[in-house]
């Protein structure tokens, strides 16, 4: 598979900066949204066990999840190009359904610092936001324009 | 060095079975009719031979470890002996005055809640004990003493997860430890729709993962339950599965270690089968009572292997480790004295 043999250098397309499309309030707002949305049986049994089998496939401790237009995203940090031996693995679980992997250097002041987000594909929670969350409402899974690019098992470094 | 599931190697002390209240879930059967409690000499003594034998950290519950009167002497004698002392209460007694003696004995107090007012209150079978529990939280947040929140999650209170770990955020909580029920004790008698199922757990799992991934670096959060998918792992951690892992202390076989309010040590959880019991403190003098021995790792041995087999095979995608491990010792137990079986049927 490509993804095995991606270059460090052709992983690394973004800064940390920009990670911060949304305010970091609004992050918080979100997961504790998704999180409420969970623990109100609101989001279905088969889809958090499919969560749960992916969240549970790997070793690398989660370090951010996140609700984004494909699903879920899941956050980790590795240091220096450790991310690259462990991305077969991130991207293997019996569910996970991956739509891209990206890898960020976090910069100033851990230049060597990556933080590693990967887009699985979860109808469920998919275009969930916070002001819709709450209301167990949510848009459909797919965007116009997404569906070539967004097949499944599909790996994409940006 | 790891030892089993848990990061750090654990004595739980319950001293007494002794409780200002008689909760409807209560694992140990505690009430205020249970007057037994350990003497102060035999634990101390105890716990100085088990920090031979590598433990680190003594946890005290109960009961309720504020109703034992030998609590401060044990926990700091257990604090010069080199151990962190963790206590976990249901707060009713815990005041701005109680909780300056227990600054010099304690690293951590955790509270236990099982949801909001109303089903706190259902639970502990108590009209103020949410009320008290939560005066008991902001003595904490206004203190500098670690603290935190042990919520037991029911069919009942699983709604109330985000509120408790928002309120360990807002108070300033160093744990949020989420229980699943375990069915023990006189949780037994308690309806079905208090009951979590399998799919309920698999919730709690992902819940907890969503709430540790959004907690501030401050807040650890933990969650009772393994996925199954992890357990093949898991057994390399335990030394005696692992014949790469040499057991040179007792806390490199056996963790937690649990000694009753009848001074029995046993391995893993309270309520464990007491065919497994190792030592007794009251019974035992010298600290070399406390090592691993054969007979008593092989049977120990048999029984995590059995339940690592039967976890594996199970149709579960997340289980509650500990509650398994005392299930199935109870059924080695009653394979090993086939009487005791029929007797319980």
């Amino acid at each position: 598979m490509a993804r095995e043999t991606i270059a460090r250098e052709e992983a690394v397309t973004e800064t940390p900066v920009g990670l911060a499309d949304v305010r970091q309030n609004d992050v918080g707002d979100l997961r504790l949204a998704l999180a409420r949305a969970v623990a109100a049986r609101k989001v279905p049994d088969d889809a958090i066990l499919a969560v749960a089998k992916t969240l549970a496939a790997g070793k690398n401790r989660i370090r951010g999840i996140d609700v984004c237009i494909y699903g879920i995203c899941i956050d980790y940090f590795f240091e220096g190009d450790q991310w690259i031996r462990a991305l077969p693995e991130l991207v293997r679980g019996k569910d996970a359904r991956v739509y891209s992997v990206e890898a960020f250097p976090w910069g100033i002041p851990w230049p060597d610092l990556f933080r590693v987000r990967v887009q699985a594909e979860f109808d469920q929670f998919a275009g969930y936001n916070p002001n819709t969350l709450g209301d167990g409402a949510r848009q459909g899974a797919s965007l116009p324009g997404l569906g070539s690019v967004g097949a499944v098992g599909g790996v994409r470094v940006q | 060095m790891r030892s089993g599931f848990l990061p750090a190697r654990v004595v739980q002390v319950h001293p007494t079975r002794a409780c200002n209240l008689a909760c409807a879930h209560c694992y140990s059967d505690s009430s205020p009719n249970k007057y037994d409690a350990l003497g102060a000499a035999p634990l101390i003594d105890a716990l100085a031979g088990l920090r031979a034998e590598g433990y680190e950290i003594v946890s005290f519950s109960g009961g309720e470890p504020l109703v034992y009167r030998e609590l401060d002497r044990v926990a700091c004698a257990a604090r010069e002996q080199g151990y962190r002392a963790h206590l976990i209460t249901n707060g009713l007694l815990l005041s701005e005055t109680r909780l300056q003696s227990l600054r010099a004995s304690f690293d951590l107090v955790g509270v236990s809640l099982d949801g909001q007012e109303s089903t706190h209150n259902a639970v502990r079978l108590r009209a103020d004990a949410f009320a008290k529990a939560m005066r008991a939280l902001r003595v904490l947040s206004e203190s500098d003493m670690r603290f935190g929140i042990v919520f037991a999650v029911t069919a009942k209170s699983f709604g109330d997860v985000p509120w408790v770990f928002e309120l360990a955020s807002e108070l300033g909580a160093a744990l949020l430890h989420l229980r699943p029920l375990a069915p023990e004790g006189r949780a037994r008698s308690m309806s079905n729709d208090w009951a979590l199922g399998e799919e309920d757990c698999t919730r709690l799992y992902v819940l907890g993962e969503l709430l540790a991934a959004h907690s501030p670096d401050t807040l650890r959060v933990q969650v009772d339950l393994v996925p199954v998918s992890h357990l093949s792992e898991a057994r390399t951690q335990f030394a005696l599965l692992n014949a790469t892992m040499r057991i040179e202390t007792l806390s490199d076989a056996v963790n937690p270690l649990v000694i009753d309010e009848r001074g029995c040590c046993l391995p893993f959880s309270y309520g464990i089968d007491p065919g497994l019991e190792l030592a007794n403190i009251l019974a035992t003098e010298t600290t070399g009572a406390y090592r691993p021995r054969p007979e008593s790792m092989l049977r120990i041995t048999k029984l995590l292997e059995r339940a690592f087999d039967e976890a594996e095979q199970d149709s579960a995608s997340c289980i509650d480790w500990f509650a398994h491990l005392t299930r199935m010792s109870r059924d080695q137990g009653r394979e090993r004295m086939p009487n005791a079986a029929a007797l319980t049927a």
